[in-house]
């Protein structure tokens, strides 16, 4: 019965010392007990039949009224499970359930735009990108821009979790110089009100999560978590092995790190932004039947001879991971893309599946030729230019959101570049004119 | 019973179909308003009904999710299932009916509920758009939360007076694979049992063998919710990969199972493709039509289709999802042709002798998950 606490965080265990432990030993859940007969459970536990079954009753009981449902199941244990916060807080009606977002803006319009407005909040939202995309540059000035009165921001304290490296507040405070919106506003965001925790391996990180993460929101009421980076703590953690064992742990591990985060940013109306890092996507190996799959991915939908001839290959291959995630991890979306060099946000599916939002930083490479029209592909240059740190081309792609439209798969997304107070769109003219020069 | 007058059923149980004598059965069916909720999509509904669009050229009949049943669609994140279903809701609404959404992952986008509501007007007809008709609907429209499956279980499998609501005629529980994944976690105790064999005592295999004895009855308390509120409930699920020899990878709903699929009386799958329009004076490859989803419906009436069935194509806008129509003779998935609306090949019929032949090819070992299909198969063969 574990879980039961987690379920039920103040459910009045006291009245039922006698049972829980034999419950624990013989493995029964709380969801066992919503769905077998209490008979089962009281045999299978050697316990009191009417225990179990006042038990069972009162954990509906108070469940039902939690979601705001009269129940009649045990009205006469209703008095345990009433008189605390949280009473009837999962429903809702149909205009609480749709009001406004509130939004933490990027300090940039076009991002805004793009992002329809900021970054909400009740939603786990993930920005992933190469090291060097910007994502660190994007999530800092979030941790400022979150601190101001509506609309830009929730004025509220905001907190970074960070895995890698400590938070950077030579630079924070650079942004904070050096943006105009920030500079220059009535209240100014202050260092003093980002709260940060630093989690070095998995098993300190599954700790603050779930314990002190929980105490900081709730004390602080801070408006946006920042978890920078997700990817890190798992990737170590991971090299031990790619047995099926360790691959079904994590997995584990990440549903309970989604689901603990989406009802902390819902319990606290508080918004979750991860980074995520990249890895490089390998090609199906060359199988035949994989290689023929693979070929007539490019010839999707055209009726050109090409594709007629690979009729062999069965339909459900369109389902296949390898052509699907295409579309959801934020490359390889256009059509002409080759298969090959192609990032995959770390975590995969499983992680993707936790995710309200996400947000692909894209950075290729600029060699200042007038060839570099859009749609053209960088990764088959590689090697022909001069590599220059400063000639970096940055994308912002909305990969999928629940509140705005994704970039479409022929567009490259929002460009912008790092400057020193952040975060900003390139301006096109300029850009033009520059590259002329 | 204190609630059994709270509903019309003569019986003891709410749960529990009333008695009724075949001709009046007869009666009902040819004369109850079970209209079922149109999709917005008219190919969808069409194929919804599980035959040729054609066939039907007489009266046409109201098409659409089926009431009574449940359905489930499924896809990759970001695909547009939460979407589909906010549309599916908004026609409910707009039919005068109260709506159950119960969110089992993260919350539905108000505002964008609100966007869909104000303009589909997807009963034909009536056509406004004003937003105090949006808050009128808005009032029939009950919003759950269910961080946890117990919770779930609370609200859809056990009795309350006030649960469904008055009128309800639609239940849509969003992305309700969360709650399996977060309640049977894939490993701890299968996985470890798999390393020590010794160790998979009584105790281990009670546990493995929970998610399935749920699954099932879980699925099974909401058919029968369905069938006697004459309610159409609408699941979303998530993927999970399943490796196939051909293919490598594969998407495949995450809950799934013998018990599941039969419960399962409609399957909506929604993935993504690039497509190109031929057109006279576009190259060989044609125009472009970027953010294509299709849906297939996999399953429809209790009859599965082969590979993804009927494919229906369309695009997500602001306010709605817009079908695009084409010469579906032309649709090439992945290079095989789907042949549209008469891809009825094959029946699986009884789902279970083709079902436990597919959970052995499979190897879900990735996710240590070997050990449970085993018991799902026994499970199939006791059933």
């Amino acid at each position: 019965m574990t879980d039961l606490l987690h379920t039920i965080p103040d459910f009045p265990t006291k009245l039922y010392t006698h049972l829980l432990p034999s419950l624990e030993k013989h493995l029964i859940t709380t969801t066992d007990l919503l769905t077998l007969d209490a008979l089962e459970v009281a045999k299978r536990a050697h316990l009191p039949l009417l225990d179990v079954r006042r038990l069972a009753s009162h954990v509906v009981a108070i469940l039902q009224c939690r979601l705001g449902l009269k129940t009649d199941n045990a009205p006469s244990y209703q008095n345990a499970g009433e008189g605390q916060a949280g009473y009837g807080s999962l429903r809702k009606t149909g205009k609480e359930a749709t009001t406004r977002l509130s939004l933490i803006s990027t300090l940039d319009p076009s991002i805004d735009e793009a992002l329809g407005g900021g970054i909400p909040t009740s939603c786990i939202t993930e920005i992933t990108g190469e090291s060097g995309a910007g994502k660190t540059q994007l999530l800092l000035t979030l941790l400022l821009s979150a601190q101001l009165p509506p609309p830009d921001g929730l004025s509220r304290p905001t907190l970074y979790i960070s895995t890698e490296h400590p938070l950077p507040t030579v630079r924070l405070a650079q942004i904070l110089k050096n943006h105009p919106v920030l500079s220059s506003h009535p209240s100014p965001p202050s260092l003093n009100r980002i709260l940060t925790l630093n989690t070095p391996d998995l098993e300190s990180q599954d700790h603050i999560l779930t314990y002190q993460l929980p105490v900081a929101l709730a004390r602080h009421s801070v408006g946006l978590v920042i978890l920078d980076s997700i990817a890190a703590n798992y990737r170590a953690e991971r090299s031990s092995a790619n047995t099926p064992f360790a691959l079904a742990t994590r997995s584990a591990q990440l549903v309970r790190l989604g689901a603990l985060l989406r009802s902390l940013s819902r319990e606290h109306n508080c918004a979750v932004v991860v980074a995520n890092q990249v890895a490089d996507r390998f090609a199906p190996v060359s199988t035949t039947s994989r290689a023929s799959a693979s070929i007539s991915v490019g010839n999707v939908f055209s009726s050109s001879p090409a594709s007629t001839a690979t009729t062999s290959v069965p339909a459900p291959s369109v389902l296949s991971l390898d052509h699907q995630q295409r579309f959801f991890t934020g490359w390889g979306a256009e059509p002409s893309t080759p298969s090959h060099n192609l990032k995959t946000p770390t975590l995969g599916l499983v992680w993707a599946n936790q995710i309200t939002c996400r947000i692909a930083l894209v950075k290729e490479r600029d060699y200042g030729s007038a060839g570099t029209g859009e749609g053209e592909v960088a990764v088959d240059d590689i090697g022909g230019a001069e590599w220059n740190s400063r000639r970096w081309r940055r994308w912002m792609r909305v990969v999928f959101a629940p509140w705005v439209k994704a970039t479409g798969e022929r567009e490259r997304g929002v460009e912008f570049e790092i400057w020193s107070g952040g975060a900003r769109v390139v301006n096109k003219a300029a850009a033009q004119s520059q590259k002329a020069m | 019973m204190a609630s059994s007058d709270s509903n019309n059923f003569s019986s003891s149980s709410p749960h529990r179909l009333p008695t009724v004598s075949a001709s009046q059965a007869l009666q009902n069916i040819s004369s109850t308003p079970r209209r079922p909720i149109p999709t917005g999509l008219k190919s969808l509904d069409a194929f919804l009904q599980g035959r040729e669009h054609e066939d039907s050229s007489q009266t046409v009949p109201p098409v659409g999710i089926p009431r009574g049943e449940v359905t489930e669609i499924y896809g990759p994140p970001g695909i547009g299932k939460t979407t589909l279903a906010m549309q599916i809701t908004a026609s409910a609404l707009q039919s005068g009916g109260s709506v159950v959404w119960v969110d089992a992952s993260y919350e539905i986008t108000g505002s964008r509920l609100r966007d869909i509501l104000s303009v589909v007007p997807i009963s034909e007809g009536e056509a406004t758009s004003d937003p105090a008709s949006v808050d009128r609907y808005l009032e029939k429209f009950h919003h759950f939360i269910t961080p946890s499956l117990p919770h779930l279980l609370a609200l859809l499998t056990h009795q309350s007076s006030t649960f469904p609501p008055t009128e309800t005629n639609l239940v849509v529980v969003d992305s309700i694979s969360t709650l399996f994944a977060l309640a049977f976690p894939k490993t701890a105790e299968n996985a470890s049992s798999q390393q020590n064999p010794i160790r998979k005592s009584d105790a281990g295999q009670w546990a493995s063998g929970r998610r399935w004895a749920v699954m099932g009855d879980l699925i099974s308390k909401i058919s029968r919710l369905a069938a006697t509120k004459s309610i159409a409930i609408l699941l979303t699920s998530q993927t999970t990969t399943r490796i196939r020899s051909e293919t490598g990878a594969v998407l495949h709903p995450a809950i799934s199972g013998t018990a599941w699929d039969t419960g399962i009386s409609t399957r909506i799958v929604i993935f993504r493709d690039w497509f190109f329009q031929a057109s006279e004076t576009a190259s060989s490859q044609g125009e472009y039509i970027p953010g294509v989803r299709l849906a297939g419906v996999m399953k429809a009436k209790g009859i599965s289709y082969e590979g993804v069935g009927k494919v229906v194509m369309f695009v997500i806008e602001k306010t709605r999802l817009r079908e695009i129509t084409v010469d579906q003779t032309k649709i090439r998935l992945n290079g095989s042709p789907v042949l549209p609306a008469t891809s009825l090949k094959r029946k699986r019929g009884e789902i279970a002798n083709s079902q436990s032949e597919d959970e052995e090819a499979e190897s879900d070992q990735e996710f240590g998950w070997a050990a449970d299909d085993h018991i799902l198969t026994t499970e199939a063969l006791l059933e």
